[in-house]
């Protein structure tokens, strides 16, 4: 089965294979530099987020794709919808701000979930207030259903393992110039 | 060479972009032809200031307002737009310390209200309190919104637990459209006339005779009453009592005409004022509620 690949990589040499080494870590470098480069221009330490649960419902559902950005001193407005994550907490949570205090220092906010009945603060791990820096940014575009792709990973890990496996490999033996 | 891996790859790559470039178009010709909204009106028909704490552990005794107001207002071009999922309508009060004082200045906005219409909604939003009505026979139309004797849901109170500073506020309604795909946009749905004055604060505070866990722990909405108990206050009495009226009834969620109010046995009526009984305005007075239904 695997017979005409063996030959194949005998036929590389060790020149040809170093170089299709080559080829899969330009592909994973330039991944991480786009991603990177998002970040630098949105501000957020996460422009790209996945919902993970239902508190947003009928806005948001799981596996929804967020875009976020995080402009530089631009305070945040009752009614955006934020993600932020608390000192402790493992998820970033995305939830609507209700409530925003400016003052000379900081700003203060308080966030709900549309389909919860209260409001955040038992999330917020012992603080009274949400404050900017723990924001990762501002919900400002949608894109339903891709990132339910992502949860599947994360709910079944050989998914994730055949996957890697699988590119890792097919990049490795892939024919150049085919 | 190609093969069917290869085939497959392309044409599920082909799909992809193709796919990918339709919904950034459809983000953006519909996020650029949002249609216009005509702005709708918010009639604020009272608002108290009084003493309470919330309902979570450790809350400090502080002031809250509560507000009961009109709205009406006309979504029905951005709900029948053809990238609208839902409208978020949100009721907001924005507010300031006042700026000739010394003290440091912040600028609040809160939500009071807010509700979710959905494309999936076929009749014009109605509601009467916090209860909607007309839900399975009213006028079917979408995007109508007609509000009355609204509440707010949440409560207003400010981080420095007094209201002493803030001279007045400015009430707006604003919605957030979310879309099937693209870009979330947000604006004005309707305003109030102008900045509505913040009141002094109402006092209700427990008779000496009763202790304060009496007071706290027992509100009157847990326990079943019999007619004819007394619940004795203290009031700061400002102009009128039906405010008085107001707040206690809010602040017990009691029912009108389930009580009355008494003074030293002297009934007291909405239309009366404090000067009626010899009250003078700024001390306090203790009043007493009596129960006159069973189980109010």
């Amino acid at each position: 089965m695997f017979s005409s690949e063996i030959a194949r990589l005998r036929k590389l040499g060790v020149q040809g294979l170093l170089f299709q080494l080559l080829n899969l870590l330009s592909v994973v470098t330039s991944g991480l530099m786009m991603w990177k480069a998002l970040c630098l221009i949105t501000n957020s330490e996460s422009p790209i987020v996945v919902v993970l649960s239902g508190s947003m419902e009928p806005a948001f559902y799981r596996g929804d794709i967020l875009f976020l950005t995080n402009p530089h001193h631009v305070p945040y407005e009752v009614g955006d919808i934020t993600v932020y994550k608390v000192p402790g907490g493992d998820v970033p949570i995305v939830h609507r701000v209700i409530e925003s205090h400016i003052t000379n220092t900081t700003q203060l906010l308080l966030t709900k979930g549309d389909n919860n009945p209260g409001d955040d603060l038992v999330l917020y791990g012992g603080m009274q207030w949400l404050e900017p820096k723990h924001i990762i940014g501002r919900v400002r575009g949608f894109l339903p259903y891709v990132g339910y792709v992502t949860i599947a990973l994360n709910d079944f890990p050989q998914l994730k393992y055949a996957l890697l496996g699988g590119v890792g490999v097919f990049l490795l033996l892939q024919k150049e110039g085919s | 060479m190609h093969s069917t891996f290869q085939r497959l790859n392309n044409i599920t790559s082909l799909a992809t972009t193709y796919l990918m470039v339709l919904l950034s178009l459809i983000s953006i010709a519909s996020y650029l032809a949002l249609p216009p909204v005509n702005m709708g009106r918010i009639d604020v028909k009272d608002l108290i200031i009084q003493h309470g704490r919330l309902r979570r552990y450790a809350a400090k005794n502080e002031e809250l307002a509560s507000i009961r107001f009109d709205l009406t207002t006309d979504l029905t071009t951005l709900l029948t737009s053809y990238n609208t999922k839902q409208l978020f309508l949100y009721l907001t009060a924005s507010y300031e310390t006042d700026p000739s004082l010394d003290v440091p200045q912040v600028n609040h906005e809160v939500v009071l209200w807010d509700r979710i219409i959905t494309r999936a909604d076929t009749r014009d939003f109605r509601a009467v309190g916090n209860k909607m009505v007309g839900k399975t026979k009213g006028k079917k139309g979408r995007g109508k919104i007609r509000v009355e004797e609204g509440k707010n849901v949440y409560t207003w109170r400010d981080p420095s637990g007094s209201f002493k500073n803030i001279p007045s506020a400015n009430l707006t309604l604003h919605y957030s459209l979310m879309p099937y795909v693209g870009l979330i946009s947000s604006g004005i749905a309707a305003t109030a006339q102008g900045p509505i004055a913040l009141p002094e604060p109402l006092f209700f505070l427990p008779h000496k005779d009763m202790s304060d866990s009496e007071v706290e722990n027992e509100s009157l909405r847990d326990k079943k009453k019999k007619a004819g108990d007394l619940t004795i206050f203290h009031v700061k009495v400002t102009t009128s009592f039906d405010k008085v009226f107001k707040g206690f009834a809010d602040k017990y969620g009691i029912r009108d005409g389930v009580y009355r109010f008494l003074y030293y046995s002297h009934r007291l009526g909405e239309k009366q004022t404090p000067s009626d009984f010899g009250m003078r305005p700024g001390h306090r007075y203790g009043i007493s509620a009596e129960v006159l239904q069973e189980g109010g």
